[in-house]
């Protein structure tokens, strides 16, 4: 079977837990890992006669969100009910926005120049936890609830089927979570469930008009499985296509551990939502003057940040890109050249040393151990000759333990430089007198060579030494 | 108009005699005829309206928590609890229903 005859076809369901303090249509706490139902009331446990009164923060920050996203705000827009039956969901509705969402077309644009269209983006209350006691039939079987979460708002983003890779679907959701993190609309932690992903694939004959038969995915619980699932879809349903038979229209789980996806549930049964207008909320009615507020406050987002770096500041697009994994980077990077960094080096080592340390201890980048004034410090050492680059990754750890200045570290340790010539002479000449061999092949002309002497002279100097005055010296003392 | 009395038992997740089917059918029957007769009205014109009451627009809340209920109430209420959980009859296979929110 040759794949290539086949088109993948993708459109992802973003769910984003925004970032309000309460939620959103009561004033409990949204904290996450709070004890089990301990931020719940009336209203998002669905008792009788609780009525629900939207979240302003909720309104302004999906606001934010839709703009980040490059989509139009409706001015006017409504709340409906979902309804099904769940033990997460004690209304047994959903209050989610269906004929009329708070925001349409907007798009995420790749590196490649393509866009993936954004059909809708609108708000909703997230639905509470189960959990399933009782896994093997001879046990009791029942779920155990926790309403914490429930109530919660979200923002569910919608895209047009634009994505055809699994490799766009993950820059697609890369993009978009940068996006939303530097506007500060959501903490969009897969891990937490801040941020959720469900895909619709679809797979046809190159050059075919209609769409394929849609299929739902669910549990995808990171990026990677995302792409692993959808590469595992394509080859599935190409497959069948091959075969000539049919694909379901149906929801399937992917299985992590086995690297499939399996039949859930066949669509047409459990689709009839009935949504209705929720007629305990009127509509929400924004005006032009918030909208601009909202984009006024707008932070910087990673594009434009990359186009200031590459462009003003000199750096290579490669840098630029992973600085702007996270805003707490870029911060610190920033402050670094406000102190007088040079960009590239100031880049270097924090994409190098310091993503290397803080990766291996599991920091994030809100608590980055070294301060911006420290490391400029730092390269300031390394550029007046006091530390080589070598030394300097030392004390860049030491300043990571101790949360030292680095020119103490340096003083405390003896760690300058070697430059003066009467101490690296002595250095030099015992080198010279113990690599008879070597020194004879270098004056036969063979340059190459000199790289180990000057290393001899590194290590005898504990890496101390001033690398280029010592390989002039060198030659001056072998050749003369 | 004829009513589906079995699909909307199911999507309620009632459980119905052949009895009660057959006086819901009647029962449901005659609303539908109620709102035959509103449909007949002309509202060429008319702004629809999806609430009662006066107010046409949604009245925003500040973003301030505020302390809900005491964890035993609520627990008191549900009609089975285990530790600090709500406790319920495990809702068909895994799944079966939608997962969250949609």
């Amino acid at each position: 079977m040759s794949e290539t005859q086949y088109e993948l076809n993708v459109g992802l369901e973003v769910h984003v837990e925004l970032a309000t303090a309460s939620k959103m249509f009561c004033r409990c706490k949204t904290k996450f890992g709070d004890p089990p139902n301990t931020n719940v009331c009336p209203v998002c446990m669905g008792l009788p006669g609780a009525l629900p009164v939207a979240n302003e923060e909720a309104v302004r920050l999906g606001v934010m969100a839709a703009l980040a996203l490059n989509c139009r705000v409706n001015l006017s827009s409504r709340f409906d009910r979902k309804n099904y039956f769940y033990p997460d969901l004690p209304k047994a509705y959903q209050i989610s926005q269906f004929e009329e969402p708070l925001a349409v077309s907007g798009y995420v644009e790749l590196a490649s120049g393509k866009r993936i269209r954004i059909r809708r983006l609108h708000l909703e209350e997230d639905a509470g936890k189960s959990m399933h006691a009782g896994d093997d039939i001879t046990t009791a079987s029942y779920s155990l609830l926790d309403y914490n979460r429930s109530g919660v708002p979200l923002a569910e983003i919608v895209s047009e089927p634009d994505i055809s890779s699994p490799e766009e679907a993950r820059e697609y959701l890369e993009k978009m979570q940068r996006t939303l993190r530097f506007a500060g609309v959501s903490d969009v932690k897969m891990e937490e469930g801040s941020m959720r992903v469900d895909c619709n694939v679809s797979v046809r004959r190159k050059g075919e008009a209609q769409m394929g038969v849609p299929v739902e995915l669910k549990n995808l619980s990171s990026f990677r499985a995302v792409t692993r699932a959808l590469a595992y879809e394509y080859d599935r349903q190409s497959r069948l296509i091959e075969q000539g038979k049919r694909i379901a229209r149906e929801t399937r789980h992917w299985d992590e551990d086995k690297g499939v996806t399996v039949s859930l549930r066949a669509k047409e049964s459990s689709q009839d939502y009935r949504y209705f207008p929720d007629p305990d909320l009127p509509r929400l009615e924004l005006d032009e003057a918030f909208i601009e507020s909202v984009q006024r406050a707008m932070p910087r987002l990673p594009n434009q940040v990359v186009d200031f770096y590459v462009n003003v500041l000199g750096l290579p697009k490669y840098d630029a890109e992973v600085l702007t994994v996270d805003p707490n980077l870029v911060k610190f990077f920033d402050r670094c050249v406000e102190l007088g960094g040079e960009p590239k080096p100031v880049s270097n080592w924090l994409m190098g040393d310091i993503m290397a340390y803080m990766n291996a201890k599991g920091l994030s980048y809100d608590t980055i151990p070294v301060t911006p004034e420290n490391l400029v410090a730092m390269l300031g050492l390394i550029k007046d000759g006091v530390i080589s680059g070598k030394i300097a990754k030392d004390v860049l750890i030491k300043m990571f333990e101790t949360g030292k200045a680095p020119g103490d570290i340096v003083k405390e340790e003896g760690l300058e430089q070697v430059s003066d010539d009467a101490s690296l002479s002595v250095i030099v000449d015992s080198v010279i007198a113990a690599n008879p061999e070597v020194v004879a092949q270098f004056k036969a002309g063979k340059d190459k060579v000199l790289g180990f002497l000057v290393g001899q002279v590194m290590k005898a100097s504990k890496g101390r030494a001033n690398p280029a005055k010592v390989n002039i010296m060198l030659r001056e003392k072998i050749l003369s | 108009m004829k009513i589906d009395v079995k699909h909307v038992a199911d999507l309620a997740r009632l459980k119905l005699s052949e009895d009660e089917m057959r006086r819901l059918e009647k029962d449901l029957e005659s609303i539908l005829l109620r709102m035959e007769r509103l449909k007949a009205l002309d509202v060429e014109g008319v702004e629809p309206t999806f609430g009662a009451g006066d107010v046409q627009r949604l009245v925003l809340d500040q973003d301030r928590p505020a302390p809900g209920l005491p964890r035993e109430e609520v627990l008191k209420l549900a009609p089975s609890s285990e530790g600090p959980y709500v406790s319920v009859p495990r809702e068909g296979t895994p799944g079966d229903a939608p997962q969250g929110s949609e």
